[in-house]
């Protein structure tokens, strides 16, 4: 984990204000996976439609289709590990593309295409909404105050704290020390000593600022989601229901090779 | 091969992506996440101890940061960092661990891409759950009471630590299994899971414990920080409530990996309910078959072949149309863009 990881996909300008609701968003995201996942395992095919969201919503918020991929990089052999197996375990062949190919490979590549449909989507979100108006969406619908501003915390103080911790490693190595399991306490301990410490001064900090329980205003929760947003959302949710309902690319493929032939 | 995996640490972390849930499992664990969540806001609340509020949003980011630092292991050439649930609960508490562990696991999917949105739920109750309310009060404290000093903490660290990650594995198998993703017999993948695990948890508990006596030497009082913490009545009905629940699942899953490993399958796709997802309604059958038949230029194919085996001329066809929306799509949005760019 990098921290240049953290901010790599980070297009959300506070200044600007979301490119979208975080709510609309958050809904149309979640409806996506749900629909991506729904998928049998030997369906790839009928996967390749709803490739149209990630990219759509992708190039629309400008998000850098390098930068989503280099952030999915780290996490595809995790995925690779549990799909490989797949293909040693179920041998029954059929056929595809006028390749004789066994059923566990198809269930793998349907299950590293659910992986490529899935994080861009959800990376996207936040890319778009920022995590401070996801938060506050969260907090609108219901998540507990305590745990928004847990998020806000965690959120602003990661950065920090993984500067400091790269300056600890670094320090050491350059004194040629090896670190290992046996001096982990000596490592991590001091850092999390000055942590406990410093989280004594943001409380001292916060309640002379008149903290009170949660670091957000509910004067900002109460937005009107435009009409525009509203659309998309339907428009996408129906599309997600066609997809799932229909094999959409066949129908339309059939459509245009039976013009063409 | 163990070997190799173990070396090869990224593969065996504990993160259930959102790929490799179904909607029916991912949407189980997300509700029983959600009302651990709130019992544990709900229990804070009462307690009312704003003191702790900034401390669990740093110590959140410590352990995010922590997990930079890869210990080696002599010998082994693997490596390992501390065990961030464990080393929170011994720190904060069970209830602002379990909230602390939300709030990385959120993040982590959020921005790393290391979980999911879907599997949030799983992830939750499977890294937060069990090290939080189990490992912590139920080992951890036991031994650290009966055996003093740091002798105590080594010992209720490491065990606690190898068997709230047995327990994570565990879970990890009974979701990716109910979800019917990997042709994988349960038996076998509980085999790969669970010796790795257990070697993970050591070396996570011996660092964690590592950890914990520095901090017990240099400053003791941080760690009575979570011991008058009061525990509500609500929460450990909800801790006993879900522990059964567990033990329950697992003790089918146990029953049915024993003793039909593909039967399990066949259970799957029941509990994943996609039988009503496969039977599109008559009205869009009809319409889709109408288009078909009028522009199908290999006619003889029905709309949907029962058999998952696509033959040439269907695959041609969807290729083609695959592309097309995904033009289409990259068009639009582009060109939607490029209007708002306008205003």
């Amino acid at each position: 984990m990098r921290l240049k990881d953290l901010y790599r996909t980070d297009i959300y300008d506070e200044r600007r204000g979301p490119s979208f609701s975080p709510l609309i968003l958050f809904v149309v995201t979640l409806s996506y996976i749900v629909t991506v996942v729904s998928f049998g395992r030997y369906e790839t095919f009928r996967l390749f439609p709803l490739a149209s969201y990630p990219i759509f919503i992708g190039s629309f918020t400008r998000v850098s289709f390098r930068d989503l991929f280099r952030k999915m990089l780290p996490v595809l052999p995790f995925i690779i590990f549990i799909g490989i197996l797949n293909p040693f375990f179920d041998t029954a062949r059929t056929e595809y593309l006028g390749i004789v190919i066994s059923k566990g490979w198809i269930s793998f590549f349907s299950l590293i295409l659910k992986f490529m449909l899935i994080v861009p989507a959800s990376l996207i979100m936040v890319a778009a909404t920022g995590f401070d108006g996801l938060c506050r969406t969260a907090a609108s619908v219901g998540l507990p105050d305590v745990l928004v501003t847990q998020l806000f915390l965690l959120h602003r103080y990661i950065r920090l704290l993984v500067e400091e911790t790269h300056n600890i490693v670094r320090a050491r190595v350059f004194r040629g020390g090896k670190i290992t399991v046996a001096n982990a306490g000596n490592v991590c301990g001091p850092l999390l000593l000055r942590c406990i410490s410093r989280s004594e001064r943001i409380h001292s900090a916060l309640e002379c600022r008149g903290f009170d329980g949660q670091l957000y205003h509910s004067s900002a929760l109460s937005k009107r989601v435009p009409a525009g947003e509203l659309i998309f959302a339907l428009c996408w949710i129906v599309f997600f229901t066609v997809v799932r309902m229909l094999d959409i690319s066949r129908i339309i493929g059939d459509m245009i090779v039976g013009c063409v032939i | 091969m163990v070997v190799i995996i173990f070396k090869r640490k990224e593969l065996m972390k504990m993160h259930m992506a959102d790929a490799l849930v179904s909607p029916a499992v991912g949407s189980v664990f997300w509700a029983a996440g959600a009302y651990l969540t709130l019992k544990s806001s709900a229990a804070l609340k009462k307690s009312d101890d704003r003191g702790m509020t900034a401390l669990m949003g740093v110590l959140a980011a410590f352990v995010f940061a922590s997990q930079m630092i890869n210990f080696s292991i002599p010998g082994t050439g693997s490596s390992g960092h501390i065990g961030g649930g464990l080393l929170l609960a011994i720190l904060l508490g069970p209830e602002r661990a379990f909230l602390s562990m939300v709030s990385i696991l959120a993040v982590q999917a959020l921005f790393f891409a290391d979980g999911g949105l879907l599997a949030l739920g799983c992830n939750i109750f499977n890294m937060g759950f069990f090290p939080c309310f189990i490992a912590y009060p139920f080992i951890y404290k036991k031994i650290s009471d009966r055996l003093e000093g740091t002798k105590g903490i080594f010992w209720g660290a490491v065990i606690a630590s190898i068997a709230s990650l047995l327990m994570g594995a565990f879970f990890v198998v009974v979701q990716t299994v109910f979800s019917g993703i990997t042709s994988l017999p349960a038996d076998i993948f509980l085999l790969l899971m669970l010796p790795i695990h257990f070697a993970i948890g050591a070396v996570e508990g011996f660092a964690t414990a590592m950890v914990i006596i520095y901090v017990y030497s240099k400053m003791p009082e941080v760690l009575s920080l979570s011991k008058d913490k009061p525990g509500s009545g609500d929460m450990k009905r909800a801790v006993v409530f879900f522990t059964l629940l567990a033990v329950v699942t697992g003790g089918l899953f146990a029953w049915y990996a024993s003793s039909s490993p593909d039967g399990l399958e066949w259970s799957i796709e029941r509990v994943a309910g996609t039988a009503e997802l496969e039977s599109p309604q008559s009205f869009l059958h009809s319409l889709s078959s109408f288009i078909q038949d009028r522009f199908a230029p290999l006619p003889d194919y029905s709309f949907r072949s029962e058999t998952p085996s696509e033959n040439m001329g269907t695959t041609v066809s969807g290729l083609v149309g695959s592309i097309i929306t995904m033009t289409l799509a990259l068009a639009l949005g582009m060109f939607f863009r490029k209007r708002k760019g306008r205003q």
